[in-house]
């Protein structure tokens, strides 16, 4: 044995290769060292790519949902897909950001896909007025940009929206982007002719407490159910004094919790909008029920309703000023906030349910306690949708469909609530979501969901969204929070200390709190009027203005406090 | 070389530069000044500046870099003149780590940094610990002092430009400038202030000119801290709403008027203050031997700086094995569960193959360029080729977000650049923009590589029977080769680091290089954080491998590469 290892080590060409290795030794070593850091990915690569290098068919998502669910729904359906057909699918995720990226995205996407059909298969001129027009419910119903565009196909590229809110979904159908499909074998009209038991109120009512669950014209239909709360830090908040978990919005604007609330930019989420809106609808309710309350008022039902809106409205920015001046600061992304507060760098934080509920799962103890607790406040929350749809001239419409019955059937409902390790439940991460269909609460079910003792469609009776109430200000609300708060944050957080250090002299909160610039009729007037133009340099001019004076009111309430009135 | 490669390399070069160079600032700033009825416009500038909000944000970029340039030079220059003048324990080895905050793109610093600084973070729970704090009244660091963050962060990520500029300058410094001073009775101090600080001037200031203007149009780290009112973020934060909004194009103009202004007045003031007695040393340097306590007092300093300059690569490191690093010093759990999930992840194969992609081409193709205008620039005597020169250093001035602008403009729908997108793909896109932001680094190192080549030794070449080219490439090529491959490397690392391109001209997840992914992973509900971190360590073990790797096998200082 020896022997003949010798004689191969001393064969000629052994001595040429340790030679070799010899003379280049210095760079093997790196390449080697290189090479095993290489290793490290390829080793633990996924064992199934939801992007495989060869595939049969794609399928294109937009999607706004973190990667949890992308995740879990991915490697779900590209399984399940495998086993009926034995195809191999490339689940194409589109994550543009936010839902006001996606609907930029599709916007974009869907007019210029518009403009070459309009060019060279219409042959008609392209003009800036027809841009405006095709994606807008509100043009003339005999426009002949608009009526071309809803009588074509033309694509966006993507197959399916996934994920954002029910608003959302409500817009992108009026302008036309998401369709219903052919009521056979495409689209949700298709899912509904063969699963007529999903789409009713056993299984997926058309509204709940006022929120739209699904499009009666079936271009969209709700998934899972969502509401927003807060989350918060136990320690945190034992650490700033108080002794009790908070338990309604308005918990939240005390001053002890002065920069120590996580909140991130409406502009840039779904979700925090939502909750803002949520916290506005709730003030509503409580200008009307106190408006009511008052006897013998003169009011008729419709002054009443019209002064409770516009009195809820004044109370709930009041509100979300308040909270933002205690806010530490504004972050990008909504994900963040969860994260902010498990990290005990805020008290608590406004965010979606799954979000807190997941951040909890996340720093739980062995013991079953932990830092961290979500609450949706109780009356404070309705409990609304996160939508699925087809988007017009989707490249699959079967895959497409296909999965939609996914999402809303069995499997893709058990997927959103179960616990890890159940059957037909996730495979890494409880998603904390709970299923839309109210027909899979049943004891055994709910039995294997991380929050089915919630008990979602029982609680929204608490609340009634009125969504007339705050539809004519949605957007308005992005923009005015955006200006008087997020971009204002600095000058706003220093008066906030300035007052309650000295004590919160009235007058200065008095000045500090002057919404008169953005009251109800601002709002639904100018303000509205100006965003709905989408004129930039108006935009920007406005928020120029309004910024200034709300900066310069700021600073005046900080001075006037710190002179003591 | 034949005249007419040499002018057809000189055309070549200037229309690549027109095309990808000076076309992308165009048509980034085309909109900015272009009004509604396609006429000339300054409304949309002059609504910058009337925004007191983006003025604000001018003027925290300004104080950022300014101070960031101060601190750098602070830390840097004392240590340059260290490591020059004197002899210490660990002094070969402390220089060579001098180049290890380079290796991490700063915002991954931060992630680390934001751990530490938390509230219920490392700095705190240490202070809490040692008394120093009261535990109910933890301070809010990143709360309050985000600016403070920002500079530090940026200080301890820069600081190594300087020091390198300032340490090659001092070494080229001849000695008996000094002896002669000292022969008059000069005493070290003011020989210091009056003999050698003005003769390193132009080296330091190449370096803080870099650093100032690098630190101007920083993104990624006051991204990362959540701090908005600096021209960059606000750029980033509107780039979402392109859509006929000329404002994000605006600010992208005001931004390069002003650190073209900075580099331009960098240039003129300092760079060419050459005061008389330059050149090379006609006396060798020997170092100075320091007592043992002075000696580790320097050792002291050095390791202290690179320790401090590290601490965020330390967080990361420990952030990416921690279970939950909350309220203690170091993580109490650990688990190597993250870098299963991190490099696990869906997005990690694909973004390291894409960055590979991508940094290899623009390397390839930044070498290609580099060469082409050393060569022109040193070799040649074509008319207008200190042009070419000086245009190829021009992407040092220009930010990084600019250029990206730039690039997204000229390939939108209808644009004459649109087939550079090739459908969805930015692949071709990136490779420029990479290669083209990293061109100075390699245009120098081949431009000093050419001037060290004496050109007699291509002349005998040609005597002796070879055609020009073939000179070029058996002779002068492979001397030049170590700088080459030093610039190249440098290239490659950074295109690997580059953040403002990737981030705005990688749009879908396939295509996205791993600085984005990493950015993306941070946002991962739960462990994002820790998931980055995993990831950024990788990063930062494969840039250690490549960039120490060259250094063992070219056996020289990689060191000579950041004199801007």
């Amino acid at each position: 044995m020896n022997e003949r290892l010798t004689t191969l080590l001393q064969h000629p060409r052994t001595q040429v290769v340790i030679a070799w290795v010899q003379v280049w030794r210095k760079e093997l070593a790196v390449c080697l060292l290189m090479a095993a850091t290489l290793a490290g990915p390829f080793l633990l690569k996924p064992a199934q790519s939801t992007a495989p290098a060869h595939y049969d068919r794609r399928l294109v998502i937009i999607s706004p949902h973190h990667d949890r669910i992308r995740e879990e729904f991915g490697h779900a359906f590209a399984a399940h897909w495998k086993q009926q057909t034995g195809q191999t699918l490339y689940l194409d995720w589109r994550v543009p950001g936010g839902t006001s990226e996606i609907a930029m995205l599709i916007k974009s996407e869907a007019t210029a896909a518009f403009q070459q059909h309009w060019q060279s298969k219409l042959h008609q001129t392209w003009s800036p007025a027809v841009a405006q027009s095709c994606l807008n419910p509100k043009a003339a119903p005999d426009d002949a940009a608009r009526k071309a565009y809803l009588a074509s196909n033309v694509s966006t590229g993507i197959d399916v929206f996934f994920g954002g809110g029910a608003y959302d979904f409500e817009q992108q159908a009026k302008a036309g982007t998401l369709v219903a499909g052919d009521g056979a074998k495409t689209g949700l009209s298709g899912l509904a002719k063969k699963h007529p038991e999903w789409f009713s109120d056993a299984g997926i009512p058309e509204k709940l407490s006022g929120e739209p669950f699904r499009d009666p014209q079936f271009r969209w239909c709700g998934t899972c159910l969502s509401s927003s709360g807060m989350v918060f830090n136990r320690d945190v908040l034992r650490r700033i004094g108080i002794a009790t978990d908070p338990v309604a919005w308005d918990n939240l604007a005390d001053t002890r919790y002065y920069g120590q609330i996580a909140l991130s930019d409406p502009g840039k989420s779904g979700s925090v909008t939502k909750a803002l809106e949520m916290l506005i609808q709730q003030q509503m309710q409580i200008a009307y029920d106190r408006l009511k309350a008052v006897p013998k008022s003169k009011l008729t039902p419709d002054q009443l309703e019209a002064q409770a809106v516009a009195e809820g409205w004044n109370e709930g920015l009041r509100l979300i000023l308040r909270i933002s001046a205690n806010a530490r600061y504004f972050t990008d992304f909504s994900t963040k906030i969860p994260l902010e507060v498990a990290k005990g760098d805020a008290a608590a934080g406004m965010c979606i349910d799954f979000y807190g509920r997941s951040s909890e799962e996340d720093v739980r103890k062995a013991d079953g306690t932990s830092r961290v607790g979500f609450i949706a406040p109780l009356g404070g929350t309705s409990i609304s949708v996160d939508p699925i749809g087809m988007l017009r001239g989707a490249p699959d419409p079967e895959l497409a469909t296909a999965f939609m019955e996914f999402v809303l059937g069995d499997p893709g409902q058990k997927l959103w609530s179960y616990r890890v390790g159940e059957p037909g439940g996730p495979l890494h991460h409880a998603l904390r979501r709970l299923p839309v269909r109210h027909d899979l609460y049943t004891p055994d079910n709910i039995a294997r969901m991380s929050d089915g003792h919630e008990a979602p469609f029982e609680k929204a009776q608490a609340f009634t969204y009125h969504p007339e109430r705050t539809a004519a200000v949605f957007n308005a609300i992005r923009f005015i929070v955006r200006i008087i708060c997020v971009d204002s944050h600095h000058e706003l957080h220093a008066a906030w200390k300035s007052i309650i250090d000295n004590g919160m002299p009235e007058r200065a909160v008095q000045v500090m709190e002057d919404l008169t610039r953005v009251k109800y009729e601002a709002a639904t007037g100018n303000i509205a009027r100006i965003l709905a133009a989408r004129d930039k340099v108006q935009e920007t001019r406005l928020a120029r203005e309004l910024g200034d004076a709300f900066r310069n009111q700021y600073i005046k309430a900080g001075r006037m406090a710190e002179r003591g009135n | 070389m034949s005249k007419t490669l040499s002018l057809l390399i000189f055309l070549g070069m200037t229309a690549f530069f027109a095309c990808f160079f000076a076309y992308p600032i165009w048509a980034a700033l085309e909109s900015a000044f272009r009004g509604p009825n396609h006429k000339f416009t300054l409304d949309y500038v002059s609504e910058v500046f009337l925004n007191e909000l983006y003025r604000e944000g001018l003027w925290n970029s300004f104080i950022i870099a300014v101070w960031t340039t101060l601190g750098a030079l602070c830390l840097a220059l004392p240590l340059a003149v260290c490591y020059v003048r004197f002899a210490f324990p660990g002094r070969a080895l402390l220089n060579s780590l001098v180049l290890m905050p380079m290796i991490l793109p700063p915002f991954v610093g931060a992630i680390g940094i934001k751990t530490m600084l938390g509230q219920a973070g490392a700095l705190n729970s240490l202070l809490i610990n040692l008394g120093l704090m009261d535990a109910m009244h933890p301070t809010d660091w990143l709360g309050q002092h985000r600016m403070l963050g920002i500079i530090i962060m940026e200080v301890l990520h820069l600081y190594p430009i300087i020091y390198l500029n300032a340490a090659a300058a001092l070494s080229n410094l001849d000695p008996a400038l000094e002896e002669a001073a000292a022969n008059m009775g000069c005493n070290a101090w003011d020989r210091f202030w009056r003999i050698i600080l003005p003769l390193i001037m132009p080296g330091v200031f190449a370096g803080g000119t870099i650093v100032f203007v690098w630190s101007f149009t920083e993104m990624g780290v006051p991204l990362l801290f959540d701090y908005d009112r600096v021209t960059a973020v606000q750029i980033f934060r509107s780039i979402n709403d392109l859509s006929g909004n000329p404002f994000p194009y605006a600010l992208v103009a005001v931004m390069l008027v002003f650190s073209t202004l900075f580099y331009l007045t960098g240039k003129v003031f300092f760079g060419s203050a050459n005061a008389g007695g330059g050149g090379r040393a006609t006396t060798g340097r020997e170092t100075i031997p320091l007592p043992p306590s002075l000696g580790w007092v320097c050792t002291a300093f050095f390791a202290g700086v690179t320790f401090l300059a590290v601490l965020p690569h330390l967080g990361v490191v420990l952030l990416s094995v921690s279970k939950d690093w909350y309220g203690t010093v170091i993580p109490h759990s650990l688990t190597l569960q993250h870098y299963h999930d991190a490099l696990g992840h869906d997005l990690t194969l694909s973004s390291i193959a894409n960055s590979l992609k991508y940094s290899t081409l623009a390397m390839l193709v930044a070498l290609v360029l580099g060469i082409g205008v050393a060569y022109v620039s040193v070799r040649t005597r074509i008319w207008g080729r200190q042009i070419l020169d000086a245009m190829a250093m021009l992407p040092l001035a220009v930010p990084g977000i600019v250029m990206a602008f730039g690039y997204l403009a000229m390939t939108r729908e209808g644009q004459p650049f649109h087939w550079l997108m090739l459908g969805e793909d930015p692949l071709l896109l990136l490779v420029i923009a990479y290669a083209v932001r990293r061109l100075p680094y390699v245009v120098r190192s081949a431009a000093a590589g050419f001037q060290q080549v004496s050109p007699t030794l291509e002349e005998a070449a040609q005597n002796l029977g070879a055609s020009p080219e073939k000179a070029l490439w058996r002779i002068t090529l492979p001397l030049v080769a170590p700088n080459l491959v030093a610039g190249a490397l440098l290239a490659f690392s950074f295109a690997m680091l580059e953040v403002s391109d990737s981030m705005i001209l990688a749009q879908q997840a396939t295509y996205f290089p791993i600085t984005k992914a990493i950015y993306s992973l941070v946002l991962a509900l739960g462990s994002g954080p820790n998931l980055a971190s995993a990831l950024g360590v990788w990063a930062m073990i494969f840039l250690a491998v490549t960039i120490l790797g060259a250094g063992v096998i070219l056996g020289k200082k990689l060191g000579a590469l950041f004199r801007g």
